[in-house]
């Protein structure tokens, strides 16, 4: 592995090339672990940030309903009346930052594939 | 090619393992040296640096490239330490001796550095890490504002009571030249 040691700092803290390895390796070590526990990130961002919000709604809305037989969570972020409200408006009061990371991975993949509608 | 441009590269192909892992040999020592300074305690910014990690990868595809990527992993790092010294409020000792122990191999500071820290471990604490963020990392304002979640002016004022408490613990040990070249 390629190493990168640190210059001595303001701080006083000097880390050797051997530590900074190990703190590479530490690192990579946590994203492999979130990655066995996760499937691994895709970028959803520029698919969302291209649909205009009428889409976003009625995609929503047709998850939703394709859903509606499967029980949900009482914390669940996207109920019947919010989606309905945001057809009905052209307007979701939520972030799309928030909105993709709130959304399952094949929630946005639904999304994804129906982006050309 | 510098290693943010190296990132970006990676990034912007959609290749997040290699920006993470890019991101990862940049900046490893940096951000265990950051959380070093906030918890005070070897396992403990291990376990920041760690839990910090999983939050860069989950959150590496949603980053909007209106930052460094090593600003950007910057800010997760002290929120995790933050977020450590609140859960474990109980377990922080409150004392530097993890770091300027003369058995430590991460330190090679000088004496007057020691003393630097033994004033900065009698500060509360967000006078002490907002103190840091501004002198180790030369951080601005706006920037420590941010990252800590409080207004600018709060960080101005919580640096200068720090710098006049360090002031003042110099000056009763008669350190005043050396402390000059300091703050």
């Amino acid at each position: 592995m390629k190493t990168q040691p640190t210059a001595p700092n303001k701080d006083g803290i000097t880390i050797s090339p051997i530590d900074h390895d190990g703190y590479v390796a530490a690192m990579m070590t946590a994203m492999d672990q979130s990655r066995a526990q996760h499937a691994a990130p895709l970028s959803f961002w520029p698919i969302v940030k291209s649909l205009s919000p009428y889409a976003i709604a009625a995609s929503l809305v047709l998850v939703v309903s394709l859903n509606r037989e499967t029980p949900h969570s009482q914390d669940e972020l996207m109920t019947d009346e919010i989606a309905w409200e945001a057809v009905e408006s052209g307007f979701i009061d939520i972030n799309l930052e928030d909105l993709t990371a709130s959304l399952t991975q094949d929630d946005l993949l639904y999304l994804n594939n129906k982006s050309n509608f | 090619m510098s290693s943010e441009s190296t990132i970006r590269t990676a990034f912007d192909r959609g290749n997040f393992r290699l920006a993470f892992e890019a991101m990862a040999e940049a900046y490893a020592s940096d951000f265990f040296r950051t959380a070093l300074r906030i918890v005070l305690d070897h396992d403990a910014a291990n376990d920041v640096v760690q839990e910090a990690s999983i939050k860069m990868w989950q959150k590496l595809p949603l980053f909007r490239g209106d930052s460094m990527f090593k600003t950007w992993g910057y800010r997760i790092v002290v929120n995790e330490a933050l977020t450590h010294l609140r859960k474990n409020r109980r377990f922080v000792s409150g004392d530097f001796s993890d770091l300027i122990a003369p058995s430590s191999p991460l330190y090679n500071g000088d004496d007057i550095l020691e003393e630097l820290y033994r004033a900065m471990a009698t500060l509360p604490d967000k006078q002490r890490i907002t103190f840091q963020l501004r002198y180790f990392d030369d951080n601005a304002y706006a920037d420590i504002a941010a990252t800590l979640n409080r207004s600018e002016g709060a960080c101005k004022a919580n640096y200068h009571h720090a710098v006049n408490k360090i002031k003042k613990h110099f000056k009763e040990l008669n350190l005043t030249g050396p402390f000059a070249s300091i703050l």
